[in-house]
């Protein structure tokens, strides 16, 4: 009776273990802490994720405040990588914040920093088309822009260098030579007719003065050529201007006069019409009348004797 | 003996010329018939603008004497030679009607061809017959008379008419045939005058 009771002990000391086993690793994965996260999406494609692992650190102002949940190499585009973040709801991530990969410079492990924009603004909750969560745009690291910028200065310092390279080739140290020579022997020139040079150049000199002088003359005595072609020309002006009055005047009148005669002509020859057709009325009537006449002589009976019996007109009697 | 013969000729000559003055039946008297225009005219309702120039109306050579013209048998004209128009008729028609156009106020002025002003219009008349038809007692006067419309600044015919019109005579002489043919010139000259008030003459060019 004893034996069977010792192991019922044993089987409850050891059921007491494993429960509490399985308590202290539920706390050690944090379950205790009950937090409330957000998951977000980044793809990454300009940085390197080297030393990023799962549960690598999300810091934002070198703060943790959240964990790396999952990533994955996009499988239709090798150069993107999809990382999914898990961040504490309590973590202000505003619209246009950005991810940026910062790495231990002896370790060697990633992390990612949240850097928000330093206006501020609202709150990052918009979810983008087929995507499960919000998504944070890349960013470029501090160390990054400082290599680009390197990069950059090298690049053009090397062109720099090629370029000089090119100015001292051969043949322009031949032609800096040969101007040198040339200098050298210019100044030799110079030091032996240095003396004639200053006579000729004295003498230059007052000749340039006199020349100047001469100038002066001849532009005082163009100016007064052009006041007095000036003043003729006003003159001449005038008198064309007058000219072409008086000539627009006398086209005035002359049109005037143009018009005048035209409908004088007009009344002149419409006049000339009638007086030709009443003429011309007056000499058929003067015609007719000495066609009468003449009808009248050539009967001196009817004349002598009266008008004819069988000629009389209705009631008439002779 | 040639001497005495002609002696007695020139003797004989006085007595010949004597013979003609000897007084005979007494003449019969011409008398003279005036047209005359019946009196007021009514005004034309319509006034065309510009001047018309009255041309003077043709007439044949029968037509020029003064006397009154009859005719007893169809396609005859004769003449009576009593009974004379104080004018020649044509000159006294268009005088006639000068005076109606001008008292109707058809056209803005009225002047006679040959007057001295410029005109728009003329109208040409053209006195085609005026007698007494005397074939049946008493008779009728006819008068028929042709009118144009001239636009002057183009030379244009605008409109031509002829008019004819009787009129029944009285009696059967040379008064009941002048009384006649008055009426019936009154009669045409009222109805050119209408024509003319009816056609459209558009503005003188």
């Amino acid at each position: 009776m004893e034996p069977e009771a010792r192991y019922a002990w044993v089987g409850l000391g050891v059921l007491a273990l494993v429960a509490l086993l399985a308590g202290g690793l539920y706390w050690l994965a944090g379950g205790t802490e009950n937090q409330v996260v957000k998951r977000y999406t980044i793809y990454f494609e300009k940085q390197s994720l080297e030393g990023l692992q799962i549960g690598s650190d999300v810091r934002m102002r070198g703060i943790k405040v959240g964990k790396v949940e999952d990533y994955a190499i996009l499988p239709g585009d090798a150069r993107r990588v999809r990382v999914i973040l898990q961040v504490d709801a309590r973590t202000p991530v505003l619209r246009g914040v950005r991810a940026e990969v910062a790495r231990h410079m002896v370790t060697g492990l990633a992390a990612v920093d949240l850097v928000n924009p330093a206006e501020g603004g609202p709150p990052l909750l918009e979810v983008p088309e087929a995507e499960p969560y919000p998504v944070i745009e890349e960013g470029v690291p501090q160390f990054a822009r400082v290599a680009s910028t390197l990069e950059d200065m090298s690049l053009e310092g090397r062109e720099a260098l090629v370029r000089f390279n090119a100015l001292l080739a051969q043949r322009n140290q031949e032609a800096i030579a040969g101007i040198l020579s040339n200098l050298e022997h210019l100044t030799a020139d110079l030091r032996q007719h240095l003396p004639g040079l200053r006579e000729d150049l004295t003498a230059t000199l007052a000749s340039s003065r006199r020349a100047a002088m001469r100038l002066d003359e001849l532009g005082s005595n163009a100016g007064q050529m052009l006041q007095h072609t000036d003043a003729r020309l006003g003159r001449v002006t005038a008198a064309t201007e007058s000219t072409l009055a008086a000539a627009r005047q006398t086209l005035s009148i002359l049109d005037g006069e143009v018009r005048g005669l035209a409908l004088q002509l007009r009344l002149s020859a419409d006049l000339a019409s009638q007086e030709i057709q009443t003429t011309a009325h007056s000499l058929r009537l003067a015609g007719d009348a000495l066609q009468g006449s003449g009808r009248a002589l050539a009967d001196p009976a009817r004349l002598l004797y009266g008008a004819n019996l069988d000629t009389l007109g209705p009631g008439e009697k002779k | 003996m040639r001497r005495a013969s002609l002696a007695g000729l020139l003797c004989l000559l006085p007595l010949l010329l004597a013979g003609c003055a000897l007084p005979g039946k007494p003449p019969v008297a011409v008398s003279y018939y005036v047209l005359t225009d019946p009196g007021p005219i009514e005004r034309s309702p319509v006034i065309h603008p510009g001047t018309l120039l009255l041309r003077e109306m043709e007439a044949p050579p029968f037509y020029q004497d003064t006397a009154l013209a009859f005719s007893r048998a169809p396609g005859t004209r004769g003449q009576y030679q009593y009974a004379r128009w104080s004018e020649p008729v044509a000159r006294r028609l268009s005088w006639m009607l000068r005076q109606r156009l001008e008292s109707a106020g058809v056209f803005q002025a009225v002047a006679p061809l040959g007057s001295g002003v410029y005109g728009d219009f003329q109208l040409n008349t053209r006195l085609v017959d005026f007698y007494h038809d005397a074939t049946h007692a008493p008779g009728v006067a006819l008068m028929l008379l042709e009118a144009e419309l001239v636009r002057r600044a183009d030379a244009g015919l605008v409109a031509r008419r002829i008019f004819v019109t009787q009129v029944p005579a009285q009696s059967y002489d040379a008064t009941g045939a002048a009384d006649a043919l008055g009426q019936a010139a009154n009669q045409v000259m009222d109805e050119l005058i209408a024509w003319l008030a009816r056609i459209r003459t558009g503005d003188a060019r």
